[in-house]
């Protein structure tokens, strides 16, 4: 079907992790919801567009995201992702300090983003905590750092 | 997209307001885990028809709770083509309540207002 088409086309705008993770699973999805629309015209056309407008600025938005993420929220959203589906060999442990690390830097940017300065010291000591918890993980699986 | 809409007045992160798809999808997941394809539907159903996500929607929102670890994913053995699964985490599942209650509270007092200003 062309409409398959199209949407395979447009997944192509998104980061190359991202489509690693989603893209197989999104255009699943979408050929299921595709089918139940198959039929009626008005219906499906009103769905593909909002499907492909939503691809559109989906795309937009994880590169806005990829742009404006900190560092290391973007090693860690590459590698907990990937992970997460089956594609990497580092313990969960490690993965999971990795998160909560990234999602303490995540809380401090927006913290201080907004000036909640009390909030952003109180996310950045548990950050510390964690991060000697990752070393340590790391050291105990012999990870390079 | 982030999950918040806004900032709160005490500035914890965990007490903003999410948007209305983030709440969908946390909802959706409260009782048990979904695939992509169920979420979709079992979100249109909560809204009664009102809020249809599109995919790049969807997925952008799940992208984002995986990685606040709100949620996460796991492989669902079973015969469907949609292998990946989600669940809410405990963090998720602690955010949902406190956005409920959020909830609750503002319903509580807008109806009290009302009741206020008709009498």
């Amino acid at each position: 079907m062309r409409i398959n088409q199209i949407y395979r086309a447009l997944l192509q705008l998104y980061p190359a992790d991202y489509r690693k993770a989603f893209a197989a699973e999104m255009l699943g999805v979408f050929e299921k919801a595709a089918l139940e629309h198959a039929g009626k015209r008005a219906a499906f056309g009103r769905f593909a567009t909002a499907e492909l407008f939503g691809l559109i600025t989906g795309a937009g938005a994880e590169w806005i995201a990829r742009f404006t993420m900190v560092n290391s929220i973007r090693r860690r959203s590459a590698l907990g992702i990937c992970a997460q589906s089956g594609g990497s060999a580092v313990p969960e442990e490690v993965i999971q300090a990795q998160d909560r690390v990234s999602s303490l830097v995540g809380r401090i940017v927006h913290a201080i983003a907004n000036h909640d300065f009390p909030a952003a010291r109180s996310y950045a000591y548990e950050e510390s905590k964690e991060r000697e918890n990752l070393r340590l993980l790391r050291e105990r699986y012999g990870l390079e750092k | 997209m982030r999950h918040v809409v806004s900032r709160s007045n005490k500035g914890n992160g965990d007490s903003r307001p999410l948007t209305e798809p983030v709440l969908l999808i946390l909802m959706s997941l409260a009782d048990r885990p979904r695939h992509g394809y169920a979420l979709l539907k079992d979100i249109e159903d909560l809204s009664n028809g009102r809020v249809r996500l599109s995919t790049g929607t969807l997925y952008g929102a799940l992208r984002r709770l995986l990685q606040d670890l709100w949620i996460e994913r796991f492989d669902q053995e079973d015969a469907s083509r949609e292998k990946q699964a989600y669940r809410l985490t405990p963090a998720g599942r602690r955010q949902l309540r406190l956005e409920l209650e959020r909830m609750k509270h503002l319903t509580r007092t807008g109806t009290l207002r009302l009741r206020t200003g008709d009498a």
